[in-house]
């Protein structure tokens, strides 16, 4: 396969190279979607802790 | 004997004829049924509980905002064609723009899957709101599949040479050819994004009529946001229907 010749910038990671992989026993995972995933983890945690701007604070049903 | 003569004032003029029977025919029980089922206040709220002031209540509709990207790139991807996509500037940029839609779509259903899995939110008569989304996961799965096969390009040829071992074992490789670029490119364009539209607008419709579920530690009385349609059960809990 002829190589893509990309210009400077054009990504942040080289993603034509082999990937590699996260290994425990019989389970396997890319970094890639483990990374995904854990970026996901995170942003519900996030979205679970962060305040709301405009949230009234002391609970009020707000109407 | 003559007819009388037709009267543009008289009750056939448009005043409806309150001591008739009640309408019949499908459209007036159509109507009856969707207005007797969700009001325009429902169906187009200025207002919500306190509780959905809160973060993890907006992946619902940041996948929706994803989704209506998506739909708008396939839009334009399918209208130029693949030569497009592959060879000019703009046909990759919407290339783009159409793959990290998908990327952003399934990345914030998981989050709202998951903020609505832990609040048990088929709880007051939402049972079909959450397996509509349980559905609209499962037939996006499915679209985003059948993307992945119709890139016209060796990453398309890979996939769907590894994938249809695993299709052909269970059997639906009888109907359903992923090697076959022109069913796969059919069913992501029409019967997919019609599927995941539909169930889409299914779903938003119940949230609509039942309300955004609350908080597990909000009190029961704050599940009210969606009308004056409520039920109290036997032990005073308040949920709508």
């Amino acid at each position: 396969m002829t190589a893509l010749h990309l210009p400077p910038g054009a990504g942040l990671l080289d993603l034509n190279g082999d990937g590699s992989y996260l290994s425990w026993g019989v389970l396997q995972i890319s970094w890639a979607n483990a990374l995904v995933i854990a970026l996901m983890v995170i942003l519900f945690g996030l979205a679970l802790v962060l305040p709301f701007p405009g949230a009234p604070e002391d609970g009020g049903d707000g109407r | 004997m003559s007819s009388p003569p037709l009267d543009a004032t008289g009750p056939q003029a448009g005043a409806p004829d309150v001591a008739g029977p009640p309408p019949s025919g499908w459209t007036a029980r159509l109507r009856a049924r969707t207005l007797d089922t969700m009001s325009a206040e429902d169906l187009l709220p200025d207002r919500q509980p306190a509780y959905v002031a809160s973060w993890i209540y907006v992946f619902g509709v940041a996948t929706l905002a994803a989704l209506l990207v998506v739909l708008v790139t396939g839009l334009v991807l399918a209208a130029a064609g693949p030569d497009w996509w592959h060879v000019s500037g703009v046909g990759h940029f919407v290339n783009s723009l159409h793959l990290w839609s998908v990327e952003i779509f399934f990345f914030v259903m998981v989050v709202h899957l998951w903020g609505k899995f832990w609040m048990a939110a088929w709880r007051g008569h939402r049972a079909l709101t959450w397996m509509t989304g349980v559905l609209s996961f499962l037939v996006s799965i499915g679209a985003a599949f059948t993307g992945y096969l119709i890139q016209t390009n060796l990453d398309s040829q890979w996939i769907s040479s590894e994938a249809k071992d695993g299709i052909n074992a269970s059997g639906a490789g009888a109907f359903w050819n992923v090697l076959d670029v022109g069913q796969m490119m059919l069913w992501h364009v029409t019967l997919f994004p019609l599927g995941v539209g539909l169930i889409a607008v299914l779903h938003v419709l119940l949230v609509r009529r039942h309300g955004v579920v609350p908080p597990l530690e909000a009190p029961a009385a704050l599940d009210v946001d969606a009308g004056a349609r409520l039920d109290a059960d036997t032990e005073g809990r308040v949920s709508l229907p």
